[in-house]
């Protein structure tokens, strides 16, 4: 009989042909009444807009590093966001050397994306043309970490494909309830949120893997990879969670009762994967420690926004709880 | 020369039209008439487009999508479920062995899904094979993110329940 993965996986593969869709294409341009003409219009301020990368990076090398940290922190729109993206990203993402830092800084670059957009728009500032010019960028990235992610599995990393794929699902489902908040960035908003649902529906691929091999027979070796693999994240989650607090010492007052009910939730869902990793079940003890640091990574991504653009989340952060009941389900 | 709007309205085709298609497909279990009523969703759409702005153009398409099905329900009061998987005119694929295997196994999903409650089909189906957000799915069928989410979250607990009975 069928299970319910399946069932939707099955309903996705409806879809038009070829011949189909473009019959279809045609008949209703047609119908509406426009007509299609190769896109190839280039004004000559286009052709000057874009510095040449060695420009950029000559000009940084003349004017000091100084430059590159105070492109650090502009916005689209700022003479010196050319910098942040082509010289300060760009280098680091030459020197990141593992298939992982890759993917990671990969994820990170959507990330600021998102942060620009953010930003912008609190300030009233998110046109339509910036709006999608950061979209575009975003979505690049955002592609890109998934071929990251598809690399690392099948170099058989798959520690580090779940741990990336975990952190870009909570970071894109952060910072789609954020976008959310403003109006000029709701269809933004919604792209993210489908990129989040995407990314979820991969992590859980990748971690059926990791859970099959508590099933399986393995080698010592690799039990002992899993078992290193789940105190780490044990750490990182614990970590995470002391960070939360922190922060909320420092900053909450607003959301403080619903921050602190998301940690609540997530050091039960560590005592779990303390009771798994007193059977033995090193891969269901990995997958629930990160389990744990996505929610206090979500809650905290929720609240830096809320300290930093001046909203109030309280709200997002009650939804994060709800939607973490619908999908335990699944 | 192509303007803004016609461009952006090609590309919400270009990026919507199969999964409006999948969405119709959902509701008529007919692939010729899911067909013409993404086509007629994109028009209409497209005349609305034309004559002033529109704010989400993703669900308002499924929002015209869903008139259209609901106004055709109306007045088509034959094509029951029950004839449908009697019928080979129940047709998801192309090539002919393809359709045979989407014939089986399309019958298992019709059948599962049939069995739960209407309204919890149309969020899940809405939730996780048009793949909308609650709160995309609360503005299409304009009822609040919190029903959405109790009717996927009890449409997803009949469904395990379902899936669980055959699996023992």
């Amino acid at each position: 009989m069928i299970k319910f993965e399946e069932i939707i996986k099955k309903a996705k593969g409806v879809k038009l042909s070829k011949p189909e869709k473009a019959e279809l294409r045609a008949n209703l341009l047609v119908r509406v009444g426009i007509a299609e003409r190769p896109v190839m219009q280039r004004s000559i301020i286009n052709f000057l807009k874009p510095m040449p990368i060695f420009a950029l990076f000559l000009a940084v090398a003349l004017l000091g590093g100084g430059v590159s940290f105070a492109a650090e922190g502009s916005l689209p729109g700022d003479v010196l966001y050319p910098v942040k993206l082509k010289v300060n990203e760009e280098v680091k993402a030459a020197v990141s050397l593992s298939a992982e830092a890759k993917a990671n800084w990969e994820a990170k670059r959507a990330e600021r994306r998102l942060e620009e957009a953010e930003k912008l728009a609190a300030s009233g500032k998110l046109d339509a043309e910036t709006r999608a010019k950061i979209e575009s960028n975003f979505e690049k990235h955002a592609a890109r970490v998934q071929e990251r992610i598809a690399t690392l599995e099948t170099r058989s990393d798959v520690r580090a494909a779940a741990d990336v794929s975990s952190k870009l699902e909570t970071s894109l489902r952060a910072h789609g309830k954020i976008l959310r908040k403003f109006a000029d960035a709701e269809s933004s908003a919604a792209k993210v949120t489908a990129q989040a649902d995407k990314a979820s529906k991969s992590r859980a691929l990748i971690e059926a893997k990791i859970s099959d091999v508590d099933e399986n027979e393995e080698e010592d070796e690799d039990r002992e990879g899993i078992e290193e693999a789940a105190m780490d994240k044990l750490r990182a989650a614990e970590g995470k969670i002391n960070e939360v607090r922190e922060f909320l010492r420092e900053h909450g007052d607003n959301s403080s009762a619903e921050a602190e009910a998301r940690l609540k939730i997530a050091e039960n869902i560590i005592i779990e994967g303390k009771a798994k990793l007193g059977e033995a079940k090193y891969g269901e003890a990995f997958l629930l420690f990160q389990k744990a640091h996505r929610v206090a990574q979500e809650a905290k991504l929720l609240l830096k926004a809320e300290s930093d653009l001046k909203i109030d989340i309280e709200e997002e952060l009650f939804e994060a709880k709800i939607e973490g009941k619908i999908r335990l389900d699944l | 020369m192509q303007n803004k709007l016609e461009k952006q309205f090609l590309q919400a085709y270009d990026e919507l039209s199969d999964a409006i298609f999948r969405h119709c497909y959902f509701r008529v279990f007919n692939r010729e008439r899911a067909k013409d009523l993404m086509q007629d969703t994109f028009a209409r759409t497209w005349e609305y487009l034309s004559k002033g702005s529109v704010q989400n153009l993703k669900a308002f398409l499924y929002r015209v999508a869903n008139n259209l099905i609901i106004d055709e329900s109306r007045k088509k009061k034959e094509e029951s479920l029950e004839m449908l998987q009697e019928n080979s005119s129940f047709d998801p694929g192309e090539d002919l062995k393809d359709r045979l295997i989407d014939f089986m196994e399309g019958k298992e999903v019709i059948k599962l899904l049939d069995k739960i409650d209407p309204k919890y089909r149309l969020a899940i189906s809405m939730r996780y094979i048009d793949d909308l957000s609650p709160k995309e799915i609360s503005e299409v069928l304009d009822e609040t993110e919190n029903n959405i989410s109790v009717r996927i979250h009890r449409g997803l607990k009949q469904l395990r329940e379902l899936t669980k009975e055959k699996n023992d």
